[in-house]
C-alpha cells in the first residue's frame, strides 16, 4: 500500500491495486460520521464504437448506452440495488459522464456491508429483454426533461458546435430513438468489455480504516474470477486541429423570458494526461479568472454595461482526450453579449501580461477554494481521476497552483484562445402563443 | 456557548476541528409581510454586492480574494410566519495556509463593514448601483419561471395559501413591486430592519472564542424592542381539493398536490411524521417512487415533502401529460395503502435508518450547525444528537398510520404541453 502523506492538510491517502487490476485508494477524514465510496469505470457518453470483449470487429452501439446501462446495474432477478442499500442506511445514486460512470453511496453505519453491496452489484450484471424495456420509458421521461432545460440546451448546442462530427455532441442520456435500439446483448457487450476491475477505480473517504477497508474489499473481490483484461479498443473520431471543423454560428427559438447565449473555445492541442493535465487545468483555471472573474477589470466593466449579471458564469471541461471553455449568461442583447467575451478573449494580453498583483490574488483565491474543497468528502473524491492525473488527490493542487507564473499562463493562452477555436450558440425567446 | 449581545441579538459558537474552514452566519428575521418581502431580496442583492468601504463589485471581490478565497453570500429565505435575510461568509483556516493572518477575525469586520457601512449618499442608496440592483433582481425573478420544476412548485405554493398574501408570494419578492421602490424608501427600511430584526449570529469551526466574542460586542448592537416573531404558520384545511392547470410549450408536464398536514417541528407526531414522509414519497424506498417511478413506469421523479413550519405536505412528480388521471390515482392509492397499514415493519426499520444516515450525514457539513441553531433560536428549543436519534427508533407502525390519516388534499396544480404524442 502506498502512503502518501499531506502535512500541510493534516491528510494522509493510501492506494494500492489488487490482484484483480482494480487501484483503490483511501482517505480517512478525522472527526466525519459518514463514509463515501464511488466506484468508477473509464466508459462514458463518446465510448459509442469499439471492439467488444472477446471479439474482433469494430462495432457501433446506440447512443446513451452507457448511461442506460448504469441505470439498468441496480436491477437484479430479485431484488434492487437501492434496497439494499436501503436496508444498511445508506443512500446511493450513480451518475454517467462523457468519459466516465460512477457508482456511489453514502453511508454513516454498516461501512462493510454497503461496501460489499456496491462491489457486488456493479460486478453482477442482470438484463433481461423486459428489463431493458421497461427502462427506456424511465429514460425517455429524463431526455424529455432535459429538454425543456434551457440552460443544457445551451450548453449542448455548444458542444455540437464545437464537436460536430464527434459522440461528444451526443446527449448522454441519448434519444428517446436511440435508446429504443438499445438490447439486453448490447448492455452485456458493452459491460464485459468496460466493467474490467482493471478499467475500474474505487475511492473511498471520510469514516474508515484503511487496513480493515482494504482487507474486507481484497476478501470480497479474490472471491470473484475475472477474465484475463484485454486492452479495450474504442473509435473515437479525430478532431482537426486547425478548427476548421468547427460551426462559428448556430441559435435557436425556446420559450424562455430572456435570451441566453454561450461563447465556447475549444483546446485544439491535445493535453498530456498525469502532472502537465494537473498543471494545465490549474493554469486554466488562474487564467480564466483573471480574465473574466470578479476581480477582472473585464467584469466590472461589463457588468455595469449592463452586458453581464449574476447570472454570467464560465466553466472549464477538460477529459481524457478533449477540453473546451465556456461563457455563458443570460442577456438582453446576446450579439453584444458575445461580442463582448470574445473581445477579451482576443484581447487576453491586457489582463495577464504584466499583472503580477491580480495573479498573486487569484492564487490565494484558488488555493483557498482547495481548503473548502478539503471539507467535502464528494469533492475529494469525485475530483479524483486516475485516467486523466494519475494518483494525484486535491491535496497536490495547492503547490501546483502556487508555482504558476504569468509566463506559464501567456503560453497557454497563447495556444488556446485562439479565433479558429471560438463559436457562438444563442437561445432566443420564442414569441409568446 | 451562548453570548446575548444585547436584546434580541444572540451569538452562538461553536467550536469544532472537523473543518478546514470557518463559517459565520448572520441573520436579520422579521415577522413575513406582504409590502417588505421584495425590498428584503433587494436588499440582499445590494449588501452582497456593494459597501461604503468596497464600492464596487471588483473592489468586494478583490477584498474576498484576499481573505484566501473567502465565500460570501447574501440570501432570503421563509420559515413559517418568518422572513430572513442571512449573511455569511466563510474562510479557510490559515492553519492550512502559508498564512499567520487572522482571517476568521477580518471576516468579522468584514461582515461588520458590510452592515454598518451600506454604500449611502444623502440618504438613500447609491442611485446608480441601486439601479443595477433592480434591474438584475428583476431579471432573475422573471427568469425563475424557466425552471418548470421550480415554477410549478411556486404556483401550488400560491393555491396552498391562497387566502395569505404573504405566504404565496416567493421570499424573493416580486417584480412589480420593484418599479415602485426609491432608493431612500430602501434606505429607511434598512434602518428599520437594522433596528428591529432579531439578530442571530453562529460563528462554527477552529478559532478563539474569547477573541470571536469580543469582536462581536465591540460593534455595540442595540436592544429590540420588537416582540420575538412566532415560529409556525398554521395552514387552513380547505377539505376538499382543487386543481388549477396551465398549457406552456413543454414535452415534461409537471403535477404538483399540497396537502393539509397539521404537524410541526419537534410537536405532537413530528417524529412519526418524519418516518411517514419517508415511507409515502420521501426515499427511494417510498411507495411513491416503487409505484409511480418503478413498477408503473409513469414518472422520472415522484417525491414528496414536509413543510413543518406551515403544516403542510406537498409531492412533486414530472410526468408524460396523458396519464394526468393515472398518476393521480397512484397517488392517492399509496396514501390509502398507508393508512390501512400496507407496509412492512422491516421496510419502516430502513426508513429510519435512512433518516438517521441522512441526519449523521449532515453532521459533515458545516451549514448544518448554522441552520439547526437558526431554529433552535427560533422555537426556543433545542434537541441531542442522542434525543433525536431515540424518538425516531421509538416511532410505531401504529403511529405512522395514525399520522397519516392527517394528511388532507387540498390543491393540485398541472403543468403541461397541451396535445401531448407520446411514443
Amino acid at each position: 500500500m502506498q502512503v502518501t502523506n499531506y502535512d500541510q492538510f493534516n491528510e494522509t491517502s493510501y492506494q494500492t491495486k489488487l490482484d484483480n487490476g482494480l487501484t483503490v485508494t483511501m482517505l480517512p477524514k478525522a472527526g466525519y460520521h459518514k463514509t463515501y465510496a464511488v466506484f468508477t469505470t473509464n466508459y462514458g457518453s463518446i465510448n459509442n464504437t469499439f471492439v467488444p470483449a472477446g471479439q474482433t470487429e469494430m462495432q457501433r452501439f446506440p447512443d446513451g448506452i452507457a448511461h442506460f446501462l448504469e441505470h439498468k446495474m441496480f436491477e437484479k432477478a430479485d431484488h434492487d440495488a437501492f434496497q439494499t442499500f436501503g436496508k444498511y442506511g445508506a443512500s446511493a445514486n450513480a451518475f454517467t459522464s462523457f468519459t466516465r460512470t460512477s457508482y456511489l453511496f453514502s453511508a454513516t453505519r454498516n461501512l462493510k456491508e454497503n461496501l460489499e453491496t456496491l462491489l457486488d452489484f456493479v460486478q453482477d450484471p442482470y438484463f433481461t429483454p423486459a428489463t431493458v424495456d421497461k427502462e427506456k420509458g424511465i429514460i425517455g421521461q429524463e431526455i424529455e426533461m432535459y429538454d425543456d432545460d434551457p440552460s443544457w440546451r445551451l450548453y449542448f448546442g455548444m458542444i455540437g458546435n464545437l464537436y460536430p462530427n464527434h459522440p461528444l455532441q451526443y446527449d448522454i442520456a441519448g434519444t428517446t430513438d436511440s435508446i429504443a435500439k438499445i438490447t439486453a446483448d448490447d448492455l452485456y457487450a458493452a459491460y464485459r468489455t468496460f466493467y474490467h476491475p482493471e478499467n475500474m477505480t474505487l475511492f473511498v473517504v471520510g469514516k474508515l480504516d484503511p487496513d480493515e477497508v482494504l482487507s474486507w474489499i481484497t476478501a470480497n473481490q479474490s472471491a470473484k474470477n475475472f477474465d484475463a483484461f484485454q486492452p479495450i479498443e474504442t473509435k473515437i473520431p479525430a478532431t482537426a486541429t486547425d478548427g476548421h471543423d468547427i460551426i462559428p454560428y448556430r441559435s435557436i427559438e425556446m420559450p424562455v423570458a430572456r435570451a441566453k447565449s454561450v461563447v465556447g473555445v475549444k483546446g485544439l492541442m491535445p493535453i498530456e494526461s498525469g502532472l502537465p493535465a494537473l498543471k494545465y487545468r490549474a493554469g486554466v483555471n488562474v487564467l480564466l479568472e483573471m480574465l473574466f472573474g470578479d476581480t477582472s477589470q473585464n467584469y466590472l466593466r461589463l457588468y455595469d454595461q449592463g452586458i453581464i449579471d449574476e447570472s454570467f458564469g464560465y466553466d472549464f471541461e477538460l477529459q481524457n482526450g478533449f477540453d473546451f471553455l465556456t461563457f455563458s449568461g443570460e442577456t438582453d442583447d446576446p450579439a453584444a453579449f458575445d461580442a463582448a467575451i470574445i473581445d477579451g478573449l482576443e484581447h487576453w494580453q491586457t489582463a495577464v501580461l504584466g499583472q503580477d498583483e491580480l495573479l498573486a490574488t487569484v492564487k490565494k483565491e484558488m488555493i483557498g477554494r482547495i481548503v473548502f474543497m478539503a471539507n467535502s468528502l464528494e469533492a475529494i473524491a469525485n475530483r479524483y481521476d486516475q485516467n486523466l492525473f494519475g494518483q494525484a488527490t486535491i491535496f497536490d493542487e495547492p503547490a501546483i497552483i502556487d508555482g504558476l507564473r504569468l509566463e506559464d499562463l501567456a503560453t497557454i493562452a497563447e495556444q488556446l484562445l485562439t479565433s479558429q477555436a471560438i463559436s457562438e450558440y444563442q437561445i432566443r425567446p420564442a414569441a409568446k402563443n | 456557548m451562548q453570548t446575548q449581545l444585547a436584546k434580541g441579538v444572540q451569538l452562538t459558537t461553536v467550536p469544532s476541528h472537523q473543518f478546514k474552514t470557518n463559517q459565520i452566519i448572520l441573520n436579520f428575521r422579521a415577522p413575513i409581510k406582504r409590502a417588505d418581502i421584495t425590498k428584503r431580496a433587494l436588499l440582499a442583492n445590494l449588501l452582497e454586492t456593494s459597501s461604503a468601504d468596497y464600492p464596487d463589485q471588483r473592489a468586494l471581490a478583490h477584498a474576498l480574494a484576499g481573505m484566501y478565497g473567502a465565500a460570501f453570500g447574501a440570501g432570503v429565505s421563509r420559515k413559517g410566519p418568518t422572513h430572513n435575510l442571512q449573511l455569511a461568509i466563510t474562510v479557510p483556516n490559515e492553519r492550512y495556509l502559508a498564512t499567520d493572518e487572522p482571517l476568521t477575525l477580518q471576516a468579522i469586520d468584514f461582515l461588520a463593514a458590510i452592515i454598518f457601512k451600506p454604500l449611502v449618499k444623502d440618504g438613500h442608496f447609491d442611485e446608480p448601483t441601486f439601479k443595477r440592483q433592480v434591474t438584475n433582481l428583476k431579471a432573475s425573478i422573471q427568469s425563475v419561471d424557466d425552471d418548470k420544476q421550480y415554477y410549478a412548485a411556486q404556483k401550488l405554493n400560491a393555491a396552498l395559501f391562497a387566502a395569505d398574501e404573504a405566504q404565496q408570494i416567493p421570499s424573493y419578492g416580486l417584480a412589480a413591486d420593484l418599479d415602485q421602490l426609491t432608493s431612500s424608501d430602501l434606505y429607511a427600511y434598512y434602518q428599520t430592519l437594522l433596528a428591529d430584526d432579531q439578530i442571530n449570529i453562529i460563528v462554527m469551526g477552529d478559532f478563539d472564542d474569547a477573541a470571536v466574542v469580543a469582536r462581536w460586542q465591540a460593534l455595540g448592537f442595540k436592544d429590540r424592542l420588537a416582540a420575538r416573531p412566532a415560529a409556525f404558520y398554521h395552514h387552513e384545511n380547505a377539505g376538499q381539493y382543487t386543481e388549477t392547470s396551465e398549457i406552456q410549450a413543454l414535452s415534461q408536464a409537471k403535477l404538483n398536490l399540497g396537502y393539509d398536514f397539521p404537524v410541526f417541528y419537534r410537536g405532537q407526531h413530528y417524529y412519526a411524521a418524519l418516518v411517514f414522509n419517508e415511507l409515502f414519497g420521501g426515499s427511494p424506498l417510498s411507495k411513491l417512487f416503487m409505484n409511480v417511478r418503478e413498477k408503473a413506469s409513469l414518472a422520472y421523479y415522484a417525491s414528496s415533502s414536509l413543510d413543518t413550519f406551515r403544516g403542510v405536505l406537498k409531492v412533486s412528480a414530472g410526468i408524460d401529460g396523458q396519464n394526468h388521471d393515472q398518476v393521480l390515482q397512484i397517488i392517492a392509492d399509496q396514501l390509502t395503502a398507508i393508512q390501512q397499514g400496507d407496509f412492512t415493519d422491516d421496510l419502516v426499520d430502513q426508513l429510519k435508518l435512512g433518516l438517521i444516515n441522512d441526519f449523521e450525514s449532515s453532521l459533515d457539513s458545516q451549514r448544518t450547525f448554522a441552520i439547526q441553531a437558526l431554529i433552535d433560536d427560533l422555537t426556543q428549543q433545542t434537541v441531542s444528537d442522542e434525543d433525536w436519534l431515540e424518538q425516531v427508533q421509538a416511532v410505531t407502525r401504529e403511529q405512522i398510520i395514525e399520522v397519516s390519516e392527517l394528511v388532507t388534499l387540498n390543491n393540485g396544480f398541472f403543468l403541461s404541453g397541451g396535445q401531448h404524442a407520446s411514443n
